[in-house]
């Protein structure tokens, strides 16, 4: 955790500003929208989609869920490249649940690093650039059939993804600046 | 200096969701046209699911373009939480006009459903993915969401789940957008 005290109080985002850093310390140095709302939704976006084989017990009761209904607009479902528990598909394909799993631990743990973030920003939109071309030139690949990634290949795809996306937002959230 | 906070968000996100509201319909749309008019090959990543996971790519820019269209309508001077407040009023738009368009077009076109349903069912039919012990279940489940198509509940429930998906991933878009797009308000002396 880096306890720095030497930033400025320039708050340029309309949100308190303080003196640590830390999503677990004061809640100064970031946005409340990082508490209210973008860490409860991505937890319940990772929660929803898990929660499929807990309440479940067959496909037919899978596809009528509200989980499998949440997500049907965001992702394919596809069954085959779906992880399963005792035979009950997650609500997720493997790439998304990778996404949605990282999501939130990451907002978390990098909410701690957030001084040592902001000065690597230029590098952390590019890394984000990088993890979305990577996403999609596997996903184009597999869906055109030029290669079929394997399920693990499509996880770590979206955990790629969702720590840069982890990051990208602990930076849009930071509302100090470093002196 | 007129406050931030009088302006209206609902311009920018009212024309952002009305054209994503379009575009994602669109996709869905064709995706399900892609399988009406496939030869059924068991292989399920069909037209509709291939729809949902670029609907997923699209949608996410709702949020961006109306923070796009809030800076161009007021300056760049805003804080992400407006942002996050315009892409979640975008997604809110997008869900219904996505939702409008999708109960409007088999009325248009009067064997769509009937179409799709047939192609869904005669994948899952011939699908080798498949266990075959699930098949007659799941072929039950499209059978019975397909008949409750106009249902006030299907229509509900798409809508509220519309709104919870598509409201939320552009309130992480608009806030980025806005940071990244966006300028921090200057301070009144």
């Amino acid at each position: 955790m880096t306890g720095n005290r030497n930033f400025s109080t320039e708050n340029g985002n309309g949100a308190r500003t303080g003196t640590r850093d830390g999503i677990f310390s004061t809640g100064a140095g970031f946005h409340p929208l990082l508490y209210y709302v973008v860490l409860p939704v991505t937890l319940l976006f990772a929660a929803v989609a898990w929660s499929p084989p807990f309440f479940h017990s067959s496909i037919l009761e899978w596809h009528e869920s509200w989980q499998r209904m949440l997500f049907s607009r965001v992702c394919h479902q596809q069954l085959d490249r779906t992880f399963a528990v005792q035979g009950i598909p997650l609500a997720v394909c493997s790439r998304c649940i990778g996404i949605y799993s990282v999501l939130p631990v990451a907002l978390v743990i990098f909410s701690f690093f957030s001084t040592v973030l902001n000065i690597a920003k230029s590098y952390i939109v590019t890394l984000f650039v990088l993890a979305s071309l990577i996403v999609i030139v596997d996903g184009a690949a597999n869906l055109f059939q030029l290669w079929q990634s394997s399920d693990l290949i499509r996880v770590l795809t979206g955990v790629f993804w969702g720590l840069a996306t982890a990051l990208l937002l602990v930076i849009a959230l930071t509302t100090h600046r470093v002196s | 200096m007129e406050p931030v906070e009088s302006k209206s968000y609902w311009n920018a996100s009212a024309k952002a969701g009305v054209v994503f509201g379009f575009v994602v319909f669109l996709i869905s749309t064709i995706g399900s046209y892609i399988t009406i008019h496939s030869e059924p090959t068991g292989n399920l990543l069909s037209g509709t699911i291939l729809a949902s996971g670029l609907g997923c790519l699209v949608a996410i820019f709702g949020g961006v373009l109306a923070v796009k269209f809030y800076i161009n309508e007021y300056g760049p001077e805003m804080k992400i939480g407006q942002g996050a407040v315009i892409g979640l009023l975008a997604g809110v738009v997008m869900a219904v006009v996505s939702q409008i368009l999708g109960l409007i077009w088999p009325v248009i076109d009067g064997a769509f459903i009937e179409n799709l349903q047939a192609a869904l069912i005669t994948n899952i039919e011939i699908s080798e993915q498949i266990p075959a012990a699930q098949k007659e279940d799941m072929i039950d489940a499209i059978y019975a969401q397909f008949q409750n198509y106009y249902s006030l509940g299907n229509i509900l429930q798409g809508f509220l789940m519309g709104v919870v998906t598509y409201g939320l991933l552009n309130v992480l878009s608009g806030l980025l957008a806005a940071k990244f797009m966006g300028r921090n308000p200057q301070p009144e002396l």
